[in-house]
């Protein structure tokens, strides 16, 4: 098969959600509840402080000490902690099972099963509002101080941080060590055609990641405590001047400087990229910024609890349904359902975009995919699996069979008519009449994105009304997609993002800087962590501390599967075990006095790690890249949101920040 | 009585290491009060407290009992800083700023309006004498330079309190007199100056009141004048006089008559300062080669000019035995040690 004749579109590949709208309820009380731990532990600490070495000679103000209001909020805090200790013990005893005393050395952590009674939810609230008493109390001088700062005298110490990055020619080393890696990639790499665009945004990306983020932190770093050792801090603060106004002109100054570079470089980079000649199919592919609508994935089968099937390929992204011929049709069935249709559906043939994994038990026939059948239907149009046979009905079959009969007469039964067929008009009118449109036999190849046009009128019918659930509560999808794998002893796999309707095209060049902001969030974070950390740390430690925390994000999958206890081997103190040991990572261990020892310290180790867990940024959920490289659209949604997350990671370091910078002996 | 304009009461601060041990005390009880329109002097020997004092007094650091007040605010009150200026030992300045760039900056932090930032970054350029080299960046200037730069930026929001740590270090004579003289003529404005230096001349040269400090302790408060008054020995001047032993002798009777000893008698000597800054000053008016080496006929032509017998003059050196000599004024002049002082400020 000749992969020039297929259209090649892109597919993402995405191991998570990205974070929306509908998500921030969640994410804010987590929020709450981290940050509130945080503050809280701060607070003890500063009011331990303040009451240990009181102010000398009682000048309330030499230092920032325990105002009422903090001291009211920190008991308010406490009760309400202290309240939601008692909920949760209450809720322990409630729900306390007797369990098996016998160690089970490889058996990971169990996870809680998390059973939410009334006592759970309580206690979550009350640490929620816990938290945010911790953060006001905590917070209380710095919002009081806030007022008096002055944006003049921010952007005066912003502007010097400008200054001095461009005339000690940072600026100038950061374009040269970027500029290489804007040109095109098929300059210095044999790549494939259609991957000549995708693989420039990866390395522009990568290149300008790697650059930015290290002269970033670099400069951050070194910012506050060359003023500090240099003493030309002895001249700002003996201004009038607020010590935060100094983190703050800092911050800001540099993050202007990146933000200017970041996105000079990025509009380099597209202009070279659109001043070569791009190939037509990697145009295609990535020269795009598709706006497309996803469906929630399920899979349906004769077995209520089935889930797709694992195949035993290690990375298990997608989940496979088995195909059946037409003598023994396979019952499994791929469903993506859609909750959200726009309205600029309705208003012309919407493609349906899909690249499907394949999986074969057999040998199929050479230059041959394997062969699927795809249902659209609206919510009006219900199917179930018939009782005894593998097929898939219409629940209305008084209805089925008036479809069955006008689609035959006008020679759309089981075809696959496309838009340009005479026949699509009666197509558009069928599927707006009852909600169902059916394509067969379609070919599918390995990981080559295909598509098929879906009548308008399907949107159509799924809109005219607003479906109501019987019971209220549950959710009806407003159209659903069902693919059947038809040929037999093969397999096709799905993912939720491999399968889309594509709603509208967006503009390139504008998608390509939607995605340099996600790059851009990142350096304001390493330039916070920097700052932030350098109020109080040398510039080196300062450094390196804002990279460990910037690269334990990245492994943020990892470190949080060692937190919970679910990586193979156990945590450290059981791997050095096994190390010593010689043992695999799945053998049983005995439960010897020192595999207990190693236990009990791995399970301290998670304590410490899940609370660690909280200051890592999660710096993939500002990673764009694959939108941008494989041509779809960056949703302002997901933007809004990464500034949020931004902002919600850098305000307990703001404070952190405050205090460290107030209460610090400039001259000492 | 004056307003006071710093005051400190049992201000100590001690120094601890990591665990909070106890490592030096740099300051001891210090009760101290400077009033408005007063040069105050802080003397003392390395280490005895002087830049901590002034580093408390700015909130550069925390005090460890006691307290610090500026202008009736506790010392770590940000606002207070809008009526001061300092001037640091050295000149802690962005090095890659150029003199306007530098006083634009510090005036921002002011928040002084532009136009009223540019006229007076302008105007202090000039009175600190950097307008020519007002576009050159801080990393090309001598020490002198950036002192004078820093003084600048010391004086940009026209502050009612300086405090100048070591205002004379790095600088030349001729800058040294400069500084001087500016000193005087701030204080001469109304506004008050507050200065540690190791140049006791500078000192004395200026200050109205200082403070001397030993190992952390206030060892002694008060008026220079009073301080530096001996008044057990009598200073006398005269001109026209030729230094005979009848003279002398004469003298000797006199002041015997009195109940006194005659315990030196000469012609005065000048500093070193107001030679340098005469020889400065003439080759300014004649420029060439003034200086003739020594030669087998003329060793004394090695001397550039002759011991001043006129211009300002300095109390007879104690190793000089003559007590008296010739005043430019021509007139006879008696007055205790001390007063000479109070004749170089007339003379500035």
């Amino acid at each position: 098969m000749n992969s020039l004749v297929i259209p090649l579109l892109g597919i993402l590949v995405l191991e998570r959600d990205p974070i929306g709208y509908a998500d921030l309820p969640g994410l804010l009380k987590t929020w709450a509840q981290d940050a509130g731990g945080f503050a809280a532990v701060g607070l003890v600490l500063w009011m331990l402080n303040a009451y240990l070495t009181p102010p000398p000679g009682g000048t309330s103000e030499q230092r920032p000490r325990v105002t009422k209001l903090m001291l009211m909020l920190a008991i308010l805090a406490a009760v309400v902690y202290a309240c939601a200790g008692g909920l949760m013990y209450a809720a322990s005893l409630k729900t306390a099972t007797p369990t098996s005393t016998t160690i089970n050395p490889n058996a990971p952590t169990p996870m809680a099963t998390p059973q939410i009674g009334t006592l759970d939810r309580a206690a979550d609230w009350a640490l929620v509002i816990g938290g945010i008493l911790a953060i006001i109390a905590i917070a209380e001088p710095f919002l009081r101080d806030l007022v008096r700062l002055r944006w003049r005298r921010i952007f005066a110490l912003a502007r010097i941080s400008f200054k001095e990055a461009i005339r000690r020619r940072v600026l100038f080393v950061l374009i040269v060590l970027a500029l290489p890696f804007l040109f095109p990639a098929k300059w210095f790499f044999a790549i494939k055609p259609e991957d000549e665009l995708r693989s420039t945004v990866s390395i522009i990306s990568f290149a300008l990641s790697a650059v930015l983020l290290l002269m970033a932190g670099l400069m951050a770093s070194f910012s506050i405590p060359n003023d500090v050792k240099n003493q030309t801090i002895h001249t700002i603060v003996t201004k009038p001047v607020e010590r935060f106004e100094i983190v703050a002109g800092r911050f800001l100054g540099y993050t202007a400087l990146m933000t200017l570079i970041l996105f000079g470089l990025t509009a380099l980079s597209l202009l070279f990229m659109r001043l070569t000649r791009i190939d037509q199919a990697a145009a295609e592919e990535t020269l795009r910024a598709r706006k497309p609508v996803y469906g929630k994935l399920g899979f349906k089968s004769r077995r209520e609890d089935f889930s797709g099937t694992s195949v035993g390929r290690e990375w298990e992204y997608r989940r496979y349904v088995a195909g059946g011929s037409q003598a023994n049709p396979s019952p499994q069935r791929a469903i993506w359902s859609f909750y959200r249709i726009p309205s600029s559906l309705t208003d012309k043939p919407v493609p349906c975009e899909f690249a499907f994994d394949i999986f074969r038990t057999t040998k199929g026939e050479e230059n041959k995919g394997v062969f699927c059948n795809f249902v659209f239907v609206s919510w009006k149009c219900p199917q179930r699996l018939h009782p005894d046979k593998n097929v898939w009905e219409w629940v209305d079959q008084a209805k089925r069979t008036e479809y069955e009969k006008e689609a035959r007469e006008a020679r759309v039964f089981e075809a696959s008519i496309k838009p340009n067929d005479p026949r699509w008009a009666k197509v558009e009118a069928l599927a707006e009449k009852y909600g169902f449109f059916e394509f067969v036999s379609k070919e599918v190849f390995d990981y080559h994105t295909l598509s098929i046009d879906v009548p308008a009128g399907l949107f159509k019918n799924a809109l005219s009304e607003t479906p109501k659930s019987g019971d209220g509560s549950t959710e009806i999808p407003l159209v659903q997609v069902y693919v059947q794998c038809t040929s037999p002893t093969q397999f096709i796999g799905v993912a939720p993002y491999d399968l889309y309707l594509l709603e509208s095209e967006g503009v390139f060049e504008l998608n390509f800087f939607k995605g340099a902001i996600g790059l851009w969030c990142r350096l304001v974070i390493v330039i916070g962590l920097a700052t932030a950390c350098s109020t109080y740390l040398s510039g080196v430690i300062s450094f390196l501390v804002a990279v460990f925390l910037f690269i334990a994000g990245l492994f943020q999958e990892f470190v949080e599967e060692l937190a919970k206890g679910t990586s193979v081997g156990g945590g450290p103190f059981e791997a050095l075990n096994r190390l010593v040991k010689n043992e695999t990572l799945t053998t049983q261990l005995d439960p010897t006095p020192t595999v207990q020892v190693a236990l009990f310290s791995d399970q301290v180790f998670r304590w410490l790690l899940r609370r660690f867990i909280n200051v890592i940024p999660d710096v993939e959920n500002f990673d764009w890249t694959k939108f941008v490289s494989e041509g779809f659209d960056i949703r302002p949604e997901f933007l809004i949101v990464n500034l949020l997350f931004l902002i919600g990671y850098l305000l307990p370091w703001a404070i952190l920040a405050y205090y460290l910078m107030k209460s610090r002996e400039i001259a000492a | 009585m004056a307003e006071s304009v710093v005051e400190t009461r049992n201000l100590t601060k001690v120094y601890r290491d990591f665990w909070g041990r106890r490592k030096k005390v740099a300051l001891n009880a210090l009760d101290l009060t400077i009033y408005r329109g007063e040069i105050f002097g802080l003397l003392g020997p390395n280490g005895s407290g002087k830049t901590t004092t002034i580093k408390l007094l700015l909130g550069l650091l925390f005090p460890t009992s006691g307290d610090a007040y500026v202008f009736g605010k506790p010392a770590v009150n940000v606002e207070k800083n809008e009526r001061i200026g300092y001037l640091p030992e050295e000149s802690y300045l962005y090095r890659f700023l150029n003199a306007e760039e530098t006083l634009d900056f510090y005036g921002r932090l002011f928040d002084i309006p532009p136009d009223v930032r540019r006229e007076r970054a302008a105007q202090l350029i000039e009175r600190v004498g950097l307008a020519n080299d007002r576009k050159r960046i801080l990393r090309e200037y001598s020490k002198g330079m950036r002192q004078r730069i820093g003084l600048a930026q010391a004086l940009i929001n026209d502050p009612e309190l300086v405090i100048l740590d070591e205002p004379t270090s790095g600088l030349d004579p001729l800058g040294t007199r400069w500084m001087k003289d500016l000193i005087l003529e701030l204080r001469d404005q109304g506004k008050t100056v507050l200065m540690c230096s190791h140049r006791l001349d500078d000192v004395q040269d200026v200050c109205d009141r200082i403070a001397i400090l030993y190992n952390g302790d206030l060892q002694t408060l008060g008026e220079v004048k009073t301080l530096l008054e001996d008044a057990n020995t009598l200073e006398l001047r005269a001109s026209n006089v030729k230094l005979t032993d009848e003279l002398k002798a004469d003298l000797a009777a006199v002041l015997q008559k009195y109940g006194g000893t005659l315990t030196s008698f000469g012609h005065p000597t000048t500093t070193l300062e107001d030679l340098f800054l005469r020889i400065v000053e003439e080759s300014k008016q004649r420029p060439g080669r003034r200086f003739l080496p020594p030669t087998e006929g003329n060793k004394s032509a090695a001397t550039p000019a002759a011991p001043a017998s006129s211009g300002s003059t300095n109390s007879p050196n104690n190793s000089n035995p003559a007590p008296a000599s010739a005043n430019a004024n021509g007139g006879a002049n008696a007055s205790h040690a001390s007063s000479n002082k109070s004749g170089k400020k007339k003379k500035r």
